[in-house]
């Protein structure tokens, strides 16, 4: 975790967190933040996600996030075992709601805190993971980009860790995205469910692509395709994400104008995927147009919920 | 990333210097956010120097505040309170600062020593808080 030290009762006005006392300096500078950075800030006692600014009167301030507070000083919660009983309850359950991921959080970031050695060592990045997925579905793109960096550290091979990544990158950073696909998708073995999340990336910047520049990208998209269809581990991907990528590539193939292959796509994603009625639309489009980009965002939009999450049991 | 670059409400208002506004009473309350004596944020370790130009470590305080009203600035669910004049007892001043709510600083001298800062911790009464702001 990006820990800064912090003193909560040093608050500028307008209720950032001043960063320029000794202990906070110190983690700054080590650790080599700056204005735009998240980091979580906390004082032993509680902990919340900030990013950093500057403060023409106080300097370097954290503007805190307080959807994302946690506190560590609650009744019980220096207790392993009934933090991880709580958190098992909201995780192995039915697929938590929305409003219970601020919960999650709280309960993944307690429980790491008071959690034997032995069990952070058997699960390393495995509460980054989860609180990436608790982040990304409140809408806090910056400290789940965050989490999932510091996962990605621990399970650098992990195609649900690099999948989430990926994606995050995506609504985060797009540029790096496509620089991360691009390496991430040169290797020969990267797995079906990381492929499926490249594709995603390069088709989007295929569909923004100028003119002149389509053709390569539209290529590399259609090559990356044809390479998720031998992929021999494509099933581990998921239905939703297979048709995503026949969507992806009947997109790409209907802005090149070969129409056919381009309803083919978009039935096959239809057929392999028939959820909603958005899929089924797309299976009607002819020309690449404003409607088609439209549905193309839409599709996309529907899709940020198709994340692989299987239960995580601390 | 564009750089984030923010003007304070102090400097908004022509950075006014609060520093020099009336002295404290001696039984005003002083309350600080957090367990004490604050071992996980030592007030060693917490000070610094303020742009209205004292040095010291940060605290609520205010003339004619209970410790409920001042506790309620806290997200802490446990906080430290005592009062301005036994702050002066140990030869240190608590002055009004610019900050959030009622904030002050709690002036030290630059060399004091860990010592001291032990000591002065140890003022600090803890009080639950039950209205900790989320």
């Amino acid at each position: 975790m990006r820990l800064i030290s912090a003193d909560f009762n040093a608050m500028t006005e307008a209720g950032h967190v001043r960063l320029t006392l000794p202990c906070s300096r110190e983690d700054i500078l080590r650790m080599g933040l700056g204005p735009g950075d998240w980091a979580w800030l906390s004082d032993s006692e509680v902990l919340v996600g900030a990013q950093l600014a500057i403060d023409d009167r106080y300097g370097l301030v954290g503007v805190p996030d307080w959807d994302t507070l946690v506190h560590l000083d609650e009744e019980g919660a220096d207790d392993f075992n009934r933090v991880s009983a709580a958190l098992n309850l909201l995780l192995n359950g039915e697929p938590p709601s929305i409003e219970e991921e601020p919960r999650i959080l709280e309960l993944l970031t307690q429980s790491e805190h008071v959690a034997p050695p032995q069990i952070k060592d058997a699960l390393p990045g495995t509460f980054a993971f989860r609180r990436a997925l608790a982040l990304r579905r409140m809408g806090k793109l910056g400290l789940a980009l965050l989490e999932i960096e510091d996962a990605r550290r621990f399970r650098p091979d992990d195609p649900e860790v690099v999948f989430v990544h990926l994606d995050l990158l995506r609504l985060e950073d797009f540029p790096a995205a496509v620089a991360e696909a691009e390496t991430v998708a040169g290797s020969p073995s990267v797995p079906a469910l990381v492929l499926s999340a490249c594709i995603n990336i390069l088709a989007t910047q295929a569909e923004q692509a100028a003119a002149d520049q389509f053709e390569p990208a539209a290529r590399r998209v259609l090559d990356w395709c044809r390479r998720l269809d031998q992929a021999p581990d494509r099933e581990q991907a998921g239905e939703s994400l297979l048709a995503l990528s026949h969507f992806n590539r009947g997109l790409v193939l209907l802005r090149a104008g070969r129409v056919s292959q381009a309803r083919e796509a978009f039935e096959h994603a239809y057929r392999i995927y028939p959820v909603g009625p958005m899929l089924h639309e797309v299976a009607g489009l002819q020309t690449y147009d404003r409607h088609a980009r439209e549905i193309a965002r839409n599709v996309r939009t529907l899709a940020e919920r198709w994340v692989p999450t299987r239960p995580v049991a601390v | 990333m564009a750089l984030i670059r923010l003007v304070s409400a102090a400097d908004s208002q022509g950075g006014v210097l609060r520093a020099g506004r009336a002295r404290l009473p001696d039984d005003a309350f002083v309350v600080r956010c957090g367990l004490p004596p604050f071992r996980g944020r030592p007030l060693f370790t917490a000070c610094d120097d303020h742009p209205d130009g004292v040095y010291g470590f940060s605290v609520q305080c205010a003339a004619a505040l209970s410790v409920e009203q001042l506790v309620s600035a806290c997200r802490n669910n446990t906080v430290g309170a005592t009062t301005v004049a036994r702050i002066r007892d140990m030869g240190f001043d608590v002055v009004p600062t610019s900050g959030q709510w009622w904030h002050a600083t709690v002036v030290v001298p630059k060399g004091w020593s860990q010592a001291e800062s032990e000591r002065l911790s140890l003022l600090f009464e803890p009080i639950s808080n039950p209205a900790a702001r989320r």
